[in-house]
């Protein structure tokens, strides 16, 4: 059975349980609204008990709870099961409380509590019940998940009314320092903005399996959450649809022990400061690093030239130095997946590149051969 | 034990297999429905119109009832002619009801029991 680094899933958990803590708002409103006397309950099953007291508070208090202790890793399976459970009854309750993000959220939530999602990032980790691994099924189970949203959500807009921009026009903001004025709600803007959203969902949905691509999907992906979020309604909820779907996108990376061996000259303050932070933020463990004193017994296909010159990067796809290596550094951060693509963009790796090559020239480090210790 | 280890890791498939099937066959299904359906990703993929309805008090007056207040929140989801047709009556006290979608010709007028 083939393994995969079990840090994405830790941070996906987080994420995902941040978004469904912060959906409890929603939802709750919802119920508390339903068991108000004169709004009309629309119930799936007649047998299903109405949305009312105790039953809100009980779902309330459940979801609460079992968000927070799921969210910190603590005993993350039976957590997981009560979170998935407690969703999963607030959806069914009532045809009022169904929306497509807490239909996710469950969802989610249910395949994070069958994956090994409590291995890393938990308290239940920390308790000794870690694992660096986990079996590579658990992570493809919530990209195809990913994928599924992403891509439906595509083909579903491939309808005339959203075609034409109608839905486009009714959804944008309408108040605020980002509200869209009226006079632009015409058809042909309209017509765009609802091709552009077609065409990035459906970019999503299939770049991210493609190696090449893939960083160019996850700036898609930023780039489309920041535009529903910053100008359609309701925020509130487009908000929370966000923050549960981009750490998921975590589990598409590439970050298997190994895969990324930082080469760095640790005769350099400066480089060292650098390699600090980058270590800091490596909360996936995607980086090793080898120093420049250490470079001959590694076996890296880098010279200590070469590795006091700029910065090294090796992976099973050869070797990037000085910008380009910070770049893909970036890239594997879970502070950086979803903009660092954006420095490879021509003008910003021109830039990038010139600035890296004089501010390495203007270092203060001893370039001087490093006898290595023994 | 190893039948054992066989048994989960088939059960474990068989799950994982019936979770996929679902959520491809249910949201291809959606597509074929009125937009949007439930259950298959269609969030902001079309914009159904509200149905208006008058409440018929016994001596044949009519008053228009407002659904805003009648719901706890309005989903494009939701089945408003079948959720009106069961609740209506219930929450307004009306001896019939009237119903009309706009953009369609044809009203509905159904008698409360």
């Amino acid at each position: 059975m083939s393994l995969t680094n079990s840090r994405p899933l830790g941070i996906a958990r987080i994420g995902a349980t941040l978004a469904i803590l912060l959906e409890l708002r929603n939802s709750a409103d919802t119920l508390r609204r339903l068991a108000e006397p004169g709004i009309i309950q629309a119930p799936y099953f007649d047998w299903a008990p109405r949305a009312a007291e105790p039953l809100s508070s009980v779902l309330v208090v459940l979801w609460l709870v079992a968000g927070l202790a799921f969210g910190v890793g603590l005993f993350t399976r039976l957590s997981g099961m009560v979170l998935t459970g407690t969703l999963a009854s607030v959806l069914l309750l009532d045809q009022q409380l169904y929306s497509n993000h807490l239909y996710l959220m469950t969802l989610v939530a249910g395949l994070l509590t069958v994956t090994d999602s409590g291995a890393a990032i938990s308290v239940d980790a920390w308790r000794g019940r870690g694992k660096p691994s986990v079996p590579a099924w658990q992570a493809w189970l919530l990209k195809v998940q990913v994928s599924i949203v992403y891509g439906f959500a595509a083909i579903a807009k491939l309808n005339l009314d959203f075609l034409a921009g109608s839905v486009v026009a009714s959804y944008l903001r309408r108040s605020g320092p980002l509200a869209v004025p009226e006079d632009w709600r015409f058809v042909q803007p309209m017509m765009v903005l609802a091709l552009l959203a077609i065409c990035m969902e459906a970019f999503v949905a299939v770049a991210l399996w493609l190696p090449r691509w893939r960083p160019a999907a996850m700036v898609v992906a930023i780039a489309l959450h920041v535009g529903i979020t910053g100008w359609l309604e309701p925020t509130y909820a487009l908000g929370v649809f966000s923050v549960l779907m981009l750490p998921l996108l975590l589990v598409f990376l590439d970050v298997e022990p190994g895969h990324h061996v930082v080469v760095w000259d640790d005769g350099c303050g400066f480089c060292a400061t650098w390699v600090k932070w980058f270590r800091r933020l490596d909360w996936l463990h995607a980086l090793e690093f080898v120093p420049r004193s250490r470079l001959a017994a590694s076996g890296l296909p880098v010279s200590e030239d070469e590795a006091a010159r700029a910065l090294q990067l090796v992976t099973p796809r050869g070797v990037r130095a000085g910008f380009a290596a910070v770049t893909r550094i970036a890239e594997v951060l879970p502070v950086g997946y979803l903009w660092a693509p954006l420095l490879r963009m021509p003008p910003v790796a021109f830039v990038g590149e010139r600035a890296y090559r004089r501010v390495a020239a203007r270092r203060l480090c001893s370039l001087r051969p490093i006898v290595a210790s023994a | 034990m190893s039948w054992l280890a066989d048994r989960r890791s088939l059960l474990l498939r068989a799950i994982i297999v019936a979770f996929l099937a679902a959520q491809l066959v249910v949201p291809m299904v959606g597509l074929f429905g009125p937009r949007p359906a439930r259950f298959a990703w269609q969030m902001y993929s079309a914009m159904p119109p509200v149905p208006q309805a008058w409440a018929i008090a016994p001596d044949g007056s009519e008053t228009a009832v407002d659904l805003g207040a009648l719901f706890a929140v309005q989903r494009a989801e939701l089945d408003y002619p079948s959720i009106l047709r069961e609740g209506l009556c219930d929450a307004t006290g009306a001896s019939a009801i009237r119903m009309a979608v706009p953009g369609e010709l044809d009203e509905q007028t159904f008698s409360c029991r």
